[in-house]
């Protein structure tokens, strides 16, 4: 059966590579209140919530007891799935899609800055083996794009793209990165998208309460995950399941293709390229012309685990201005090491 | 049309110190005893939703680690980790993504390897790293501040509290699977065990496990090929409190989540005679005073009724409404797993499979889960197809 | 293989964070630290809330005023530790046995935990009242620890 539930409401802080005004609670609730007002509703109609945190970035277990009481999910259900924010906004989904609560928040939230990165990453890595080595990610995605015949020059220009689209850092030039410190060879620190504090909240609800608020709506179309094997199973060259997860999607919505409006996130330019790839686009210019990452996505500023929501949260914001010309489009979020997992959501204009 | 969906196979591992297995080979033992048992594969699954509490065994992302040794091949992958509720709320979550027809079969698996991390750090990091975690006392402390609340109020008796006890550890023995195996435990022996925070004391509170638990659900378009006796689900509730450890000033005595919950659960279900409409329930203690304050806020008994009940015989095993046949969390407790293991034993008394602690004629079965900061899953279980 | 033979590896993972105490908490531990006040919020529908939040979850609606609670309290929930403890927050045991429980401060209608000056429970009781003892100002950092234990208010 369809997903079938409807965006009322787009929640998103002013992500920064250090909010030390708000603690986890108060950054959650910044998003949280924007979409509620955004949707015109109380929270105390809010009936339930998912959201998306993981513990490690948090430095708490069952992080998201920092946010049920803001989320309005008090004496109300709150489940977590820890992962990118865009399998928050499916599960949320299925539970309006039976009928079981009709308007829910779906809430993605990160302070990245609170916690060590490096130790974070490195947590993640098999521990019988593999973390003798005190590896973390970005040494992962060193190793990969040695393997990539992607040069360094391409990777800068995504990068200078992100950062020219985005709303949320500086401008910089490919130069800049090009001839930022090297990390861990071949990548410049700058082809990593920067630590960011963010949270994205959406409002969603069933088609009766959309039309009751009367505003303008997203549906949720379709969507779909799919996980491959860990890092040092699978050959590091391939988009993984970046094909087979966006097929699924869009045979999950019933499109015959892929929109024109595509939101991307990779937290490494390379990465970007190849998933990009995967997608039909061949090398910066699709992220130049804004036909991937229209605002930059991960490596325009968005804290890790919040990118793939607040992806949604710009599809969905441009399909209401009526800006998307064929009223579709597509967000991509991703989980695991060198995107182990990937996520796709379809939206699409709705009324 | 949301899908009826079923919990159609269980698989357990023993609950126990386990040196003998790594996480991986610790999943894949109640993996392939849950698959196993209907001559099914991992090629049969459709998507997994693992449940963990990652910070316990200090590994970030542990089911992506784990992604081979459940043969992920591309499949969807879903993680949860709430906290004790972990487990159920992989149930509900598998509950909705089947019946809204987003996946089919799903597999979830709780587990928890507790002896190969730092617990008493691991439950360190629940606390609120700003307002609580400055001033803290353990699981154990922190329960029995709780506890003198609800003894206040009910005025149960640490004999009652120990009847508990004696009931579970004694069903544990009819469990291959648990860890506290006690044929001869007597109220006496539970109430001169050490005490840990008054009152409670060691055998009051639950142990300590490594385990793992997996369910498979798959949806009424195959449930009937799949199990002969599939366990429908008819209710998947959560149900949440206030934020801080504290803001629930009868958390015991009035567990607003589980009332909450069992209000919402028994409405979907139609149940409104507890001892009448349900035959046998698993729920979630993680004490023996939990336990009875649990069947007042489960409406099993009036309020302040806790103690006259298990004084009454009904939860026994051959009592009215026989509550935790399995020895439940008192006797085996893997956090991770432990939720999912009350959803087990519930569908698993449903489909006639509960061996030596089976209840006869078992038609409607409800599991909860407990954990978080006092939050609670609920589902009801039944023979009935919904 | 026999038990004996299983390898146990062993390994320290050391995760350090800075969390960012935000507005309220910010707001609170400096009043604690400085002027030995407690600082609740209150909801527009009168629930007084410790520690102080964004957001009433009885109502839920956004607090609107700070409140003035306690210093002056009362056990809503007591018990006495005997198992050890290792404090999180100096890596040292707790001498064991500890008193421990719910404070309600006057004028606050939600607990917060902390030690209590006392080691015989049968001498608890619920709604005892109960006052905090401060540490020297000089030893304050701004946190909950900053009040060293409440201590019973016998008759």
């Amino acid at each position: 059966m369809p997903l079938d539930a409807f965006i009322v409401g787009i929640g998103e802080t002013r992500h920064a590579p250090q909010r030390d005004d708000v603690n986890t609670t108060e950054i959650a609730w910044e998003a949280v209140r924007a979409a509620i007002e955004d949707a015109g509703v109380e929270l105390n109609e809010i009936e339930a919530a998912i959201t998306a945190s993981q513990d490690f970035w948090e430095g708490r277990t069952i992080s998201s007891m920092a946010v049920n009481e803001i989320a309005g999910a008090t004496f109300k259900a709150e489940s977590k799935t820890a992962s990118d924010g865009t399998l928050a906004l499916v599960y949320a989904a299925t539970r309006i899609a039976v009928g079981f609560d009709t308007l829910m928040i779906v809430l993605a939230h990160c302070k990245e800055s609170q916690a060590d990165a490096h130790t974070v990453e490195m947590s993640a890595f098999d521990p019988y083996v593999q973390r003798l080595l005190d590896p973390d990610e970005t040494v992962l995605a060193g190793m990969q794009a040695q393997l990539l015949d992607i040069s360094l020059d391409d990777r800068a220009r995504v990068v200078a793209a992100a950062r020219r689209r985005s709303p949320i850092l500086e401008p910089l030039d490919a130069a800049s990165v090009a001839s930022s410190p090297e990390t861990s060879a071949p990548l410049r620190q700058l082809e990593r998208a920067p630590l960011m504090d963010g949270a994205v909240a959406l409002v969603i609800c069933n088609a009766a309460h959309a039309k009751r608020l009367g505003r303008p709506a997203v549906r949720v179309a379709g969507a779909s995950t799919a996980t491959d094997s860990y890092w040092s199973d699978r050959d590091l060259r391939s988009a993984g399941t970046v094909q087979p997860a966006v097929a699924a999607a869009l045979a999950d919505a019933g499109w015959a293709d892929l929109p024109d409006r595509v939101e991307l996130s990779a937290p490494y330019a390379h990465q970007a390229l190849l998933w990009g790839r995967a997608l039909g686009a061949s090398g910066p210019a699709a992220f130049e012309d804004g036909g991937l990452c229209a605002t930059g996505g991960w490596l325009g500023g968005r804290p890790g685990v919040v990118t793939g929501l607040s992806a949604v949260a710009q599809c969905a914001r441009e399909l209401r201005e009526g800006s998307v010309a064929d009223g579709r489009a597509i967000a991509h979020g991703t989980t695991g090491l060198l995107g182990q997992s990937h996520h796709f959501v379809c939206v699409e204009a709705a009324g | 049309m949301a899908r009826a969906v079923a919990a159609v196979a269980t698989g357990q591992t023993d609950y126990a110190i386990r040196k003998d297995v790594g996480i991986p080979e610790l999943i894949r033992e109640a993996i392939d005893r849950c698959l196993d048992s209907r001559d099914l594969t991992l090629k049969d699954v459709d998507a997994f939703i693992l449940g963990n509490m990652e910070m316990f065994e200090g590994i970030n992302m542990v089911e992506h680690w784990l992604a081979d040794a459940i043969g992920i091949g591309g499949k969807p992958l879903w993680k949860l980790n709430n906290g004790g509720t972990v487990g159920s709320s992989t149930a509900a979550a598998a509950y909705y993504l089947a019946s809204a027809g987003f996946h089919n079969r799903i597999l979830c698996v709780g587990f928890e390897k507790q002896s190969e991390g730092s617990p008493q750090s691991s439950i360190t990091t629940v606390a609120d790293p700003i307002w609580e975690r400055s001033i803290m006392a353990g699981a154990i402390g922190n329960f029995a501040a709780m506890t003198s609340v609800y003894v206040n109020e009910s005025g149960v008796t640490p004999e009652q509290a120990a009847k508990v006890a004696v009931k579970a550890r004694r069903n544990a023995c009819k469990n291959p699977h648990a860890q506290l195996k006690m044929p001869d435990i007597t109220v006496e022996q539970v109430l001169e065990s050490k005490m840990l925070a008054y009152p409670v004391r060691m055998l009051d509170f639950c142990p300590s496990s490594d385990g793992a638990c997996a369910v498979l659900f798959s949806t009424e378009d195959d449930a009937k090929s799949l199990s002969p006796n599939p366990a429908w689900v008819h209710a998947a509730v959560t149900a949440h409190d206030q934020q801080y450890m504290g803001d629930s000033p009868k958390r015991l005595a009035e567990m607003r989540s589980l009332i909450e919950a069992r209000k919402r659960g028994y409405a979907y279900a139609g149940i409104e005679d507890p001892i009448r409409d349900i035959d046998v329930a698993e729920i979630y203690e993680p004490a023996t005073y939990a336990e009875l304050a649990m069947y007042e806020c489960l409406a099993f008994c009036e309020k302040g009724g806790g103690g006259r009940h298990i004084d009454s015989g009904i939860p026994e095993m051959d009592g009215a409404l026989p509550v935790n046949p399995s020895g439940g969390v008192l006797s085996a407790n893997a956090v991770g797993a432990t939720a999912l293991a009350r959803v087990a034993e519930a569908a698993m008394q449903v489909m006639g499979e509960a061996g030596e602690h089976q209840i006869p004629n078992v038609k409607t079965a409800l599991a909860t889960g407990y954990g978080g900061n006092a939050w609670t899953d609920l589902l009801v279980l039944r023979a009935e197809k919904p | 293989m026999s038990e004996d033979e299983f390898l146990r590896l062993p390994q320290q993972v050391t995760l350090e964070y800075r969390f960012a105490a935000g507005k309220y908490a910010s707001h609170f531990f400096t009043t604690l630290k400085n002027e030995g006040r407690l600082l609740a919020r209150r909801c527009p529908s009168g629930h007084v809330l410790l520690p102080p939040r964004p957001v009433c979850g009885l109502c839920n609606l956004e607090t609107s005023e700070w409140v003035e609670v306690g210093p002056n309290a009362s056990l809503g929930g007591f018990t006495v530790v005997y198992i050890p403890f290792t404090d999180p927050m100096t890596g040292e045991g707790r001498p064991v046995p500890y008193g421990f429980g719910l404070i309600r401060f006057d004028g606050c209608d939600t607990n917060v935990y902390h030690l209590i000056d006392e080691t015989d429970p049968l001498k608890l009781r619920i709604g005892l009242p109960v006052e905090p003892v401060w540490r020297d100002q000089a030893d304050r950092t701004g946190s909950f620890a900053d009040i060293r234990h409440f201590k019973p208010i016998y008759t």
